[in-house]
């Protein structure tokens, strides 16, 4: 499926349902300029309904671009919670945009409910139920509580498994009735690789993307924090606001040395790798062929 | 996970053993092994890798 006609499905369902001009043109803008070119998450849902579909029906097009919407939206409201981002087209105008994010959540709704598919009503209630889960991640995520491998992975799991999960399933589903629980497990798995990815991608760069900085925390930060009990413990002061940030950015490099000499980077690799060994075992219980594997392996690098 | 990443890093000689198959690590499951020598195999948090 292309991310072409994902998005231009996207498009279509704001131009048909939004009627006040300028949000129209702000929400046609964010589709344009600010989501992801490729569109991961349509692509999952029409993937896993190709699958167990018994006949190809292109609405699931409107499904899928109604995932995405959902997904851009919670993509805005991260940006703004954060507030660690600049140019993206949401950033411009807040106040604009959160209204806005609020209206892409109903119209992907109502894209759905709009389609003539036996079981929509049944993916509907899949995507109310995950998207509550990944608001409860993401609250944890905000609150910054996750101090420890285990309750970070699960609220990893919760904010960002759940989104994956919710557009596989919704594919599954839509195509009959049903998702096994491989799919279930895989799903979830597979957003928490994509989230350690972009955690320790977060760490390459020193600026406002950078967790550390902003006191946050992942697993490499929460394996460095526990080697500064044993040491030196520079980031643990100004994790307690014991030391400045411009006085810790003179340790820039000392910081960037200890990630990679404790190994806290390549202990967020092997976690990593972990979940890539849980997600081939639910492959080979499933009857993909090596085009399908090989399209899905894309979504666990 | 996280102590056994440290104890590895403190103890690089059992990384060795481990990989030579000559050790067992108490209390990790055979896919956790694996991870951990699948990860010590890439280079992908060399500095010069990482920082670039």
């Amino acid at each position: 499926m292309e991310s072409n006609a994902i998005t231009a499905s996207m498009e279509k369902i704001i131009v048909e349902n939004i009627q006040q001009q300028d949000l129209k043109e702000l929400l046609i803008e964010f589709v344009q300029n600010g989501s992801r070119k490729h569109k991961p998450f349509g692509e999952l849902c029409v993937f896993h309904y190709e699958h167990y579909a018994t006949s190809f029906d292109k609405e699931i097009v409107e499904v899928a671009a109604a995932i995405e919407l959902l997904v851009l939206s919670f993509d805005i409201l991260d940006d703004l919670e954060d507030k660690d981002t600049e140019n993206k087209p949401w950033m411009h105008n807040p106040v604009l945009s959160l209204n806005g994010s609020t209206a892409l959540l109903f119209l992907a709704m109502q894209a759905i409910r709009k389609t003539h598919f036996t079981y929509k009503d049944k993916a509907i209630a899949i995507i109310e139920r995950l998207a509550l889960r990944a608001i409860s991640g993401q609250h944890k995520d905000l609150l910054n509580v996750c101090m420890e491998e285990n309750d970070y992975i699960q609220m990893i799991e919760e904010k960002s498994g759940s989104l994956v999960s919710l557009a596989c399933l919704v594919g599954c589903v839509i195509a009959n009735g049903d998702a096994p629980k491989e799919v279930k497990n895989y799903s979830k798995w597979l957003g928490v690789i994509g989230q350690i990815n972009n955690d320790v991608s977060d760490l390459k760069e020193w600026n406002d993307k950078n967790d550390i900085l902003h006191k946050k925390y992942s697993l490499p930060i929460i394996y460095l924090l526990d080697v500064e009990k044993h040491s030196e413990h520079i980031v643990t002061k100004y994790y307690q606001s014991e030391m400045s940030k411009a006085e810790f950015l003179k340790y820039k490099h000392v910081i960037q040395r200890k990630l990679v000499d404790t190994d806290a980077l390549k202990y967020a690799l092997v976690i990593k790798t972990l979940f890539q060994k849980k997600v081939q075992d639910q492959f080979t219980k499933m009857d993909f062929s090596n085009d399908q594997l090989e399209f899905l392996q894309n979504f666990m690098k | 996970m996280l102590k056994m990443i440290q104890y590895l890093n403190l103890n690089p000689e059992i990384l060795e053993l481990l990989k030579g198959n000559k050790v067992s690590l108490v209390g990790i499951h055979e896919n956790e092994v694996e991870s951990i020598l699948d990860a010590y195999s890439k280079d992908d948090t060399k500095p010069k890798v990482y920082w670039d």
